[in-house]
C-alpha cells in the first residue's frame, strides 16, 4: 500500500470516528434504551421455550392421536379386549374331544373287524 | 454479569450504530439492527466471558445487516410499491448547532460536513461486502482476520473487498481527500 493509499485511509478512519462522536443526544438515548431493554433480557433466557420444540411435541401428540383414530389402530384395540376367548374357544374343543373318546375307540374297532 | 455487560454494551454501541447507519442509510432500521443484536448477544452469550463479546457482538451485527439487506430485496420484489425508509438528516443538521471540542468554526464544521455526506454517498454504490469490510476495518478498527470472523470469510475475502472499497472510495473521494 503507497503512503498516498495510508493516508487516504487514514483520512477516512478520523472522519468516520468524528461522526460517531457527534451522533446526536435523540440517537444517543435511543441507543440507551435499546441496551436497557436488551439487559431486561439477561434473566428471562432460561425460562424461554423454544417455539420448534412445542411444534415438534404438538406435531408428535397429533400424530399419535391421528394413529389411534386409524382402523389399524382400533382393529388391535378389538382384538386386544378380550385376549383369553380364543384360549377358551380352544379349550371347549378340547373338552368335546375327550368326552367323546369312547365313541372314537369303538369306531375305529368297528372298522378293524369290518 | 449485568454491570459488565452494560460496560460493554455502553463501550461498543455507538460505533455499532454508526456502522449500521452507514451500511442500512437510515438511523431508524439502524437502531433496530443494533437492539435485535444487542438482544442476541445477551439471550445467547451473556455466560460467555468478556473477553468472548467483541467478537460474537460484531459478528452478529454483520449478520443482522445481510439479514436486512435480504429482507429489503425480498421486499423489493414482491412489494414493489413499498417505500423504504429514507434519512432525513435531521442528525446531521444538529451538528452545526453543538459546540465543537476542537474548537472549529462553523465554515469548517460545514465542510466536514460536506465530506462526510459525500463519504455516505459514495459508500451507498459499494456492494454489501465491501461496505461491511470497508467499514469493519475503518470504523470498528477491526484487524484483518477479525473481520474474516465478523463477516463469516476467509481473510483472503477481506482483503479483496477492502482493497476494491478503498480504490472505489479514492476515486469517488479524490477531491474531497486528494
Amino acid at each position: 500500500m503507497t503512503n498516498k493509499q495510508t493516508e487516504f485511509e487514514s483520512q477516512l478512519k478520523q472522519q468516520l470516528n468524528e461522526s460517531v462522536d457527534h451522533l446526536g443526544a435523540s440517537n444517543l438515548s435511543r441507543l440507551s434504551q435499546a441496551r436497557n431493554a436488551a439487559l431486561a433480557n439477561v434473566n428471562k433466557r432460561n425460562f424461554m421455550f423454544p417455539i420448534w420444540r412445542t411444534g415438534i411435541a404438538a406435531s408428535m401428540a397429533g400424530i399419535f392421536m391421528i394413529y389411534l383414530a386409524l382402523p389399524i389402530g382400533m382393529g388391535m384395540q378389538q382384538g386386544l379386549d378380550d385376549p383369553l376367548a380364543s384360549i377358551a374357544l380352544f379349550e371347549q374343543e378340547e373338552l368335546d374331544l375327550y368326552e367323546e373318546l369312547d365313541f372314537y375307540e369303538w369306531l375305529e374297532q368297528e372298522q378293524q373287524h369290518g | 454479569m449485568n454491570e459488565a455487560l452494560n460496560n460493554f454494551l455502553a463501550q461498543h454501541e455507538r460505533k455499532a450504530f454508526r456502522m449500521a447507519q452507514l451500511a442500512v442509510g437510515n438511523a431508524d432500521d439502524a437502531h433496530d439492527i443494533v437492539q435485535d443484536a444487542m438482544i442476541k448477544l445477551v439471550k445467547k452469550y451473556s455466560s460467555r466471558t468478556a473477553q468472548e463479546w467483541p467478537p460474537l457482538f460484531h459478528r452478529i451485527m454483520q449478520h443482522q445487516i445481510t439479514s436486512w439487506y435480504r429482507k429489503r430485496q425480498l421486499q423489493q420484489r414482491w412489494f414493489p410499491w413499498f417505500k423504504h425508509n429514507v434519512e432525513d438528516g435531521e442528525d446531521n443538521a444538529t451538528l452545526l448547532h453543538i459546540h465543537d471540542p476542537a474548537g472549529r468554526s462553523p465554515d469548517e464544521l460545514l465542510a466536514n460536513q460536506q465530506a462526510m455526506a459525500k463519504l455516505e454517498q459514495a459508500m451507498a454504490l459499494l456492494p454489501l461486502r465491501q461496505k461491511q469490510a470497508f467499514l469493519c476495518r475503518c470504523l470498528q478498527g477491526l484487524t484483518t482476520n477479525e473481520t474474516a470472523h465478523a463477516m463469516a470469510c476467509s481473510t483472503g475475502s477481506v482483503k479483496t473487498h477492502y482493497h476494491r472499497a478503498l480504490t472505489t472510495l479514492r476515486e469517488q473521494l479524490g477531491e474531497v481527500w486528494p
